[in-house]
């Protein structure tokens, strides 16, 4: 086991019961993707947050994580990005991004960005023990079993590869959608297996990328859930994209929007 | 091997349209990795198996010199030869020059990649000497004059029909007139004309998966017992390996075999591993007179203490490639070079530069399966951004890329800039979004927009022009 | 025997040439032509001990040696091994361990054959055919010491 997780794993351990009782500072790093096009998902993470008795905070100057010049080989850039987004979270308790790929990016990526450089390094590995997905931090951090929310219908969930590879994320999600009323999950075949977005992967090379998702949407169609859901905006636009283009029923939803009662919203892709 | 990783973009349209190729990628994607999954929960200690072998090999890539040049000293004690051949051209003329003081006419090949690597075939054609191949999947690739697509399962790109076509067509002439439907009879028919060759054989050349220092013995496993024919019958027995296929002891085979065949085929064990040491001993009633073991580096001393030395543990199980979902999509061919998937995509711009193979590690989204399942746990996303930083620094990445890269890393290190693009970018796309929710082209997501409609966002700002409104601090 | 005669085989094997096999009261079977030596490619019935069984997975060791020709593994169609039940071990470091104290730490037989099963290969479309080259049958007659 990675040693944050087991680091997280142990807190939630020691601290759970009390945890919901006292609240902490968390920083909502909101992601570009979630900023942009889904604001909702960032006003769902913060309501789950502070339902469970959090107080969040939004800093002004966070941009993005540095993902697409970390992925394409931009050592450089990335670094000064990384740079500014320490800066920006440090005197947090804890960071919490929903998303698997950004918060990987924090806890599992920025300390090696900077091992010519003790000092940076080691702002770094403190934030990256403090950095966490939403749904392990609601869960193996804070405690949450259940959450207060309806939503009819049957879902499907995509486990995106940052969280579940990376993370270990995968029942925590499902926990939670357990106590949703009137929601029933339906798995699909391969769960565990990558939509085909990747960042910049799927502009360049689209034709794999294609490949990669049309199969992951027979998979999603085959499970006969109504909706969709995973914790990572790219994947949701990859696979919501490629849904409707195939003209599929299927909407589409990131699972923090149905944990906290907001899956009467239009879905991704849907008209307002 | 020639080399088009060059052209991956076109490999990937051919085999995208290949429907034979698809249909039998749809099978491999579920039939390799359900097995895996059912052989590694069938042994529990198979997580700590898989640190030992890490550890194992790690062990003794950091002392390579010694097992290497303990292996050579044993095999010379028990009447053997050892070749060092720093590059593919040595070991091609070495190996050439081992057939032809057998006046070698034929030599069964057992599959082996590193053959595949130094385009061994060829030479022997060029001197007069044909190569059998003799693993099932590699005699009908070479039958049709085409690379393996798969480092253990050479023919997997190919349907039963075709092999039945290809078969027809080489067998006819000695006297299989018959096209064949079923698998077994193909395998039968197959098993006959291979066995002759065999028995015909001047040379066998086997591969090895690892070189025991202990004991100077080459180890090697198949499940069809090809390679213990390889090196039995024939006059002379030679072994090409590559340099880190070195391990200390017996022991440690023991630890990787048990994450080799798990990790490959999802077997407990192959049917066949097979220790060889030495030539036959001179009371022996069969086994060859001549053994031989050829040393190729290629490259790959040059990777030690580097940060891409991980990739020298590979013991080529192939399950990265089974699992991973780019090669799902697009089969091995298109990788250009001998080895196809994340392995490929690490090791191909090592062994042949990354201006050839610069594509390989850039086609994949780090989804991590590969390291998921790796049996030595080799990071190969981490490798594959490696790469992709050394195409950075040395100016390989497209301009175009670049050029995107420069602009947006500028505007993201400026938090105000970027927030006041981001909400102008935000009201434009969900302006012109409104009427559907979503856009079916927009100028520069051609990309994107080409196979699936990009989601326009909801009207009302950015998540950061909502949250000032509505949370002023 | 009987084995044979139902699988419509000839009364007809190659032995191993080792004397532990010589032991068993092979004159009994008078129908039984046996010959003793290396494997040619005309056998079709072979009979051999083995250096060890592995528990494990169900493997058998076969060390080289002027006693247990290699070829009598590879070549006939059916492989009856005889395998003592003090040679089964539990894993292949067991084997190693006898095979060092048989032989000596520097001299291993010139081939160690470990056999799982039949010859098998999932060459054509990665569904198992078994035969592809070595025996397509193999019988294991366990005998208590």
């Amino acid at each position: 086991m990675h040693p944050i997780l087991a680091a997280a794993i142990l807190v939630a351990v020691s601290q759970s019961p009390s945890s919901t009782a006292r609240p902490r500072r968390i920083a909502l790093f909101v992601t570009c993707l979630v900023d942009l096009f889904r604001p909702s998902v960032g006003f769902a993470a913060v309501k789950l947050l502070e339902d469970a008795g959090c107080t969040v905070e939004v800093p002004p100057l966070q941009v993005c994580c540095g993902q697409p010049a970390y992925n394409s080989g931009d050592r450089q850039t990335t670094r000064a990005i990384a740079a500014q987004v320490i800066a920006a979270f440090e005197s947090y308790d804890a960071v919490v991004a929903p998303s698997g790929s950004c918060g990987g990016m924090l806890s599992h990526h920025y300390p090696g960005l900077f091992d010519d450089d003790p000092a940076m390094k080691a702002r770094a590995e403190s934030l990256a023990g403090r950095s966490y997905e939403l749904m392990a931090f609601l869960v193996d951090v804070l405690g949450v079993e259940k959450v207060a929310a309806r939503h009819d219908g049957t879902v499907t969930y995509h486990d995106s590869c940052s969280g579940l590879r990376e993370l270990g994320v995968k029942d925590q999600p499902r926990r939670l959608l357990k106590t949703v009323q009137g929601l029933s999950v339906r798995e699909m075949k391969t769960p565990e297996v990558c939509c085909g977005f990747g960042g910049t992967f799927c502009v360049k090379y689209p034709e794999i990328s294609n490949a990669m998702v049309g199969e992951k949407s027979a998979d999603i169609a085959g499970s006969g859930a109504d909706t969709l859901l995973a914790g990572d905006l790219g994947c949701l636009m990859n696979m919501a994209g490629k849904l409707q283009r195939e003209g599929s029923p299927v909407r589409v939803r990131h699972v923090a929007e149905v944990l906290a009662g907001m899956g009467d919203l239009p879905a991704i892709g849907e008209p307002g | 091997m020639e080399s088009t990783a060059r052209d991956f973009n076109r490999n990937v349209g051919h085999a995208l349209a290949d429907p034979n190729l698809q249909d039998s990628l749809s099978k491999l994607k579920v039939g390799f990795s359900e097995r895996r999954r059912q052989a590694a929960e069938r042994l529990p200690e198979f997580e700590a198996l898989r640190d030992r072998a890490r550890d194992i090999k790690n062990h003794a890539l950091a002392n390579l010199d010694f097992y290497l040049e303990e292996f050579e000293r044993k095999v010379l004690a028990l009447g053997g030869h050892v070749h060092w051949a720093p590059t593919a051209a040595d070991a091609r003329r070495i190996i050439g020059e081992l057939c032809q003081s057998m006046n070698a006419r034929t030599v069964a090949k057992s599959k082996s990649m590193v053959a595949e690597e130094i385009a061994l075939n060829e030479h022997l054609e060029e001197l007069g000497i044909a190569p059998i191949e003799t693993d099932l999947g590699e005699y009908i690739i070479q039958l049709r004059h085409e690379p393996p697509s798969h480092i253990i399962a050479p023919a997997v790109h190919l349907t039963k029909d075709q092999v039945a076509d290809t078969f027809l067509e080489h067998h006819a002439k000695l006297g299989f007139t018959k096209r064949l439907t079923e698998r077994n009879d193909l395998v039968a028919e197959a098993r006959h004309v291979l066995r002759q060759k065999f028995l015909d054989a001047d040379v066998g050349l086997t591969g090895a998966n690892f070189l025991v220092a202990e004991t100077g013995s080459s180890m090697l496993v198949t499940n069809e017992g090809n390679a213990d024919l390889s090196n039995t019958l024939p006059k002379m027995h030679i072994v090409l390996a590559s340099i880190e296929k070195v391990i200390p002891t017996l022991e440690d085979a023991a630890v990787l075999l048990r994450v080799l065949a798990r990790s490959a085929t999802g077997q407990e064990s192959s049917a066949y591993t097979t220790l060889n040491t030495g030539p036959k001993r001179p009371e022996d009633l069969d086994g060859p007179e001549h053994y031989h073991v050829v040393i190729l580096d290629n490259g790959r001393s040059a990777v030690l203490g580097t940060e891409m030395q991980e990739i020298l543990r590979c013991i080529r199980c192939g399950a990265c490639m089974n699992h991973c979902p780019v090669y799902g999509a697009i089969g091995g061919h298109a990788y250009g070079w001998v080895y196809p998937g994340p392995l490929g995509a690490v090791l191909t711009p090592q062994l042949i530069g990354v201006e050839e193979a610069g594509n390989l590690p850039n086609a994949s989204t780090f989804c991590g399966r590969c390291e998921s399942v790796c049996p030595v746990r080799i990071p190969l996303p981490k490798l594959m951004r490696h790469w992709r930083e050394r195409e950075f620094e040395r100016h390989l990445t497209p301009t175009a890329v670049r050029q995107g890269l420069a602009l947006w890393g500028f505007v993201a290190r400026r938090p105000r800039l970027y927030r006041r693009l981001t909400a102008l970018a935000n009201r434009i796309l969900a302006l012109f979004g409104r009427a559907e929710g979503r856009f079916h082209a927009l100028p520069l997501a051609g990309g994107w927009t080409r196979f699936r409609d990009l989601p326009a966002p909801p009207p009302g700002g950015t998540f950061h022009t909502q949250w000032k409104k509505k949370r002023p601090s | 025997m009987s084995y044979l005669a139902r699988s419509n085989l000839a009364a007809r094997a190659v032995m191993a040439p080792s004397p532990q096999l010589a032991d068993y009261d092979w004159a009994g079977q008078k129908m039984l032509s046996l010959r003793r030596g290396r494997g040619e490619a005309a056998d079709q019935v072979s009979i051999t001990g083995a250096f060890a069984g592995i528990a494990e997975t169900g493997t058998l060791v076969m060390a080289s040696g002027p006693e247990h020709p290699v070829t009598l593994n590879l070549l006939p169609d059916t492989h009856i091994v005889v395998l003592r039940e003090d040679d089964i071990v539990g894993g292949y470091e067991d084997v190693w361990v006898r095979l060092r104290q048989r032989y000596g730490k520097d001299r291993m037989p010139r081939t160690i054959n470990t056999l799982t099963g039949p010859s098998r290969t999932g060459d054509i479309e990665q569904t198992i055919e078994l035969g592809a080259h070595g025996p397509r049958r193999m019988h294991i007659v366990v005998v208590r010491a």
